[in-house]
């Protein structure tokens, strides 16, 4: 309860600075207001601790929902968001006629295969679970758009199913074309994905969200998705975005280089345990 | 003709009508249970409270406690909280029969509040006069109270069982599924309108049954 009274402050005091912020002058600090989702946002200490001298300062503001970032920077409310992988990027971009453009890439947070009541060896270099999966076996993935779909193509890769070969990573379990291994998949909200891991066999879970709940993406993972293969990474790198016009303001592109540092590195390493793997 | 109305019919029809019934299952299982507790707990407010007919003035401030910290917790709070809950009782977390605990815990509070004020809605002279006559509290509570308040009873159990419809929504997080998930997941986040509509019209369907039937009832109980 006093996590989630914390994390309602800080979305209180997010959504004032959010509304007087506006890469405003702050004293003499330049202050740049993103939207991000999700608690685990350390590295963006380490990225304020470089431009601080320079007079810019990154403010946070935490939005709760998927949907919610894209809106607001498309309508002015934030000057840049950093949530999102270029599928959901181009997918909020086609369906809701939004104006954003890529300031640059950041990271890649592999999903991976936990398991749930299953007893599979933990080894994140698998490349196939064919052998160990069993028929009747209950799978659980996010049930958004986005991460249930590249959780499909994840299941696809481990040699389980076969997906349209259309649908790219917007796969839904009406896409799945064949079965090798007669499973049955059910999606769920994916924070809710570790706890109820116990009453699934298997489940992909997304990295972030491991995490969280304790689930070590290096020691218990039973497959890990190929983030870093050349065909599927540009897809799936996380991304700063910015709207139409404004991706090579200097300021912007000065948050960007402070980003792809090994400061932030150091960050991902010591303190997220490899669930984050960077990209630039 | 199905085609024709709903074009993504074809690729997503065994999904809609999968879904149609687990908002069924989860509307009847969970409304059933949340129905007898509430009005249990219900009249046990009324008849416990103060000048009440049973008097018990620490089992209605518990009761109402209990009450009060249960509807102040978001239902989506909620569902997440009792999955260990629902593990232990229902030995699993998930889909329809992991979102009953969850959906009867965010519905009995609020129908036992609602019937306690259907019931305190009663004329006090009934009672007065039902007690003058010597009735038993058993008795006050089946032919008084209950039986003079049907049409109040009729008319809280319509407005509970519409708000479960809205809950059972939110049970797509544990993988329910459901109308209001299949709208979510297939209307929205895939831009298929012809599904969230399709979806919205058979929920719009079964709000008006429910709305119906106690119409009926209503009427048949004020003649």
């Amino acid at each position: 309860m006093k996590k989630g009274f914390g994390l309602a402050a800080v979305l209180v005091i997010g959504f004032m600075l959010a509304a007087c912020g506006n890469e405003s002058a702050n004293g003499d600090m330049t202050v740049v207001t993103i939207g991000v989702v999700g608690a685990v946002q350390d590295q963006w200490a380490a990225v304020n601790a470089q431009l601080y001298d320079e007079g810019i300062q990154v403010d946070l503001v935490f939005l709760n929902e998927w949907t919610m970032p894209n809106p607001a920077l498309n309508d002015g409310e934030l000057d840049l968001n950093a949530f999102q992988n270029r599928v959901f990027l181009e997918n909020a971009m086609h369906t809701n006629g939004y104006e954003l453009a890529i300031v640059g890439e950041t990271f890649i947070a592999p999903q991976n295969i936990f398991n749930g009541r299953a007893d599979i060896p933990a080894d994140h270099t698998r490349t196939s679970l064919v052998d160990e999966v069993e028929d009747g076996f209950l799978v659980g993935i996010p049930n958004d758009l986005t991460n249930g779909g590249r959780a499909l193509k994840l299941l696809e890769a481990a040699g389980l199913i076969d997906i349209d070969p259309e649908v790219g990573f917007l796969a839904t379990e009406a896409d799945i074309i064949n079965f090798h291994v007669d499973i049955e998949i059910r999606a769920v909200e994916a924070n809710t994905l570790p706890t109820l891991l116990p009453d699934f066999d298997i489940a992909v879970i997304n990295n972030p969200q491991a995490m969280i709940h304790g689930l070590s993406a290096n020691n218990e993972s039973i497959f890990r998705e190929d983030a870093l293969n050349i065909e599927v990474a540009p897809n799936l790198i996380n991304l700063i975005v910015a709207r139409a016009g404004e991706e090579n303001n200097p300021i912007f592109q000065r948050i960007l280089e402070a980003y792809q540092t090994q400061a932030v590195i150091d960050v991902f390493e010591n303190e997220f345990d490899g669930a984050f793997v960077p990209a630039w | 003709m199905l085609e024709t109305l709903i074009p993504n019919w074809g690729r997503f029809g065994d999904r809609l009508i999968s879904d149609t019934m687990a908002t069924l299952q989860m509307v009847a299982i969970a409304g059933s249970i949340a129905f007898i507790l509430g009005m249990t707990f219900g009249v046990l407010l009324v008849v416990t409270k103060k000048e009440g007919i049973l008097e018990q003035l620490f089992i209605y401030n518990l009761l109402d406690m209990i009450i009060n910290v249960i509807r102040s917790i978001p239902f989506l709070i909620l569902l997440i909280l009792l999955i260990p809950i629902s593990r232990a009782i229902v030995g699993t977390g998930l889909g329809v029969t992991g979102a009953i605990i969850p959906l009867v815990f965010g519905t009995t509070p609020f129908f036992a509040r609602q019937i306690e004020s259907a019931i305190a809605e009663l004329d006090s002279g009934l009672v007065e006069a039902s007690l003058a006559m010597g009735m038993s509290p058993i008795e006050i509570i089946f032919s008084v109270y209950l039986r003079e308040s049907i049409p109040s009873i009729t008319r809280v159990t319509q407005i509970t069982a519409i708000n479960l419809v809205a809950l059972t929504t939110f049970a797509g997080a544990v993988g329910a599924g459901g109308l209001g998930d299949f709208a979510i997941q297939f209307g929205l986040q895939l831009r298929l309108m012809d599904l969230l509509w399709a979806a919205i019209i058979i929920i719009l369907i079964i709000v008006s049954v429910i709305q119906g039937i106690g119409n009926v009832i209503i009427k048949w109980s004020t003649k």
